[in-house]
């Protein structure tokens, strides 16, 4: 009986501790704003630093900071779509 | 054995480092305030007046996108409190005159240079709790700008003369060396409250 719950309990530790120690992937967010800023580089002939929300970029390296990214994301279409009236297809 | 697969995963839990993002802190009157601005960093400030104007500038050799917002302290009754910042650069829409009429005073738009306004007028706003300085703070929202090549400024203000504190947060890249934590150990009541 003692055994038994202690394996319980150390297979719910491990499966809390695998859950907490994932690393965040690239939300779809993310995936379609820096595809949204590649094509006004295209446009505009230039290259955008924006590393940090490229899928190995520091974005996600951990839960609140791929939550921040996100959000940050999702304001920032948002944010070219209401201020440029001439946005390449994929940024819509 | 069992016991002690417990015992060694428990251990292993509390040594393994959890995850939490810091900006870098800096205070408005550094002699340079922003000294890489490809990293991440929080500048706080205080309106006693509600007439104060912070300022900072950003230089990029090539184009760069980034997190922007500003956040309110809630404790102490600064919950309500609504600042206001605007990045003045190329790049940024040409302002409409309404655009030019809601920035303070004295700020003006160089030639050639465009304006992001952050009103933080949202009826609803983003509330966290940040586990760094352990504090809960409200979120004009968080976006993600794209600054062109070159200089901008980034101004701060209060509406119609309102007074609280602020936070101002941008970046993702962490990076303390060179004594990043020192303005927090010189400025504790301003990073921590």
């Amino acid at each position: 009986m003692v055994n038994s719950f202690m394996t319980i309990l150390l297979l719910s530790v491990t499966a809390l501790a695998a859950g907490a120690c994932a690393q965040p992937e690239q939300s779809s967010e993310c995936a379609q704003y820096i595809e949204c800023i590649r094509a006004l580089d295209e446009r505009e002939g230039v290259t955008t630093d924006a590393k940090r929300f490229d899928p190995s970029g520091a974005c996600w390296g951990g839960p609140e900071g791929a939550d921040l990214c996100t959000r940050a994301c999702l304001g920032g279409i948002a944010y070219l779509q209401k201020a440029y009236a001439d946005l390449p297809e994929v940024c819509q | 054995m069992t016991r002690k697969l417990l015992f060694g995963t428990l251990v292993a839990l509390i040594l393994v480092p959890t995850s939490s993002d810091a900006h870098r802190p800096q205070t408005f009157d550094a002699d340079e305030i922003i000294t890489d601005p490809t990293i991440s960093w929080t500048l706080p400030g205080t309106f006693e007046t509600g007439a104060e104007l912070y300022e900072f500038e950003l230089e990029y050799e090539a184009p760069f996108t980034a997190p922007f917002e500003i956040f309110s302290p809630t404790s102490g009754g600064n919950a309500a409190f609504r600042p206001r910042y605007a990045v003045i650069g190329p790049g940024f829409p040409e302002p409409t005159n309404d655009v030019l009429e809601q920035l303070p005073e004295g700020v003006t738009v160089p030639e050639g240079s465009g304006v992001f306004l952050e009103l933080n007028d949202a009826p609803e706003r983003y509330v966290f709790f940040e586990g760094v300085m352990r504090r809960v703070l409200v979120s004009s929202g968080t976006i993600a700008l794209r600054l062109a090549a070159g200089q901008h400024k980034v101004v701060i203000w209060a509406p119609a003369q309102t007074t609280g504190r602020f936070m101002f947060g941008f970046g993702v890249e962490e990076n303390f060396e060179g004594g990043g934590f020192d303005g927090v150990f010189e400025n504790w009541s301003a990073f921590a409250y």
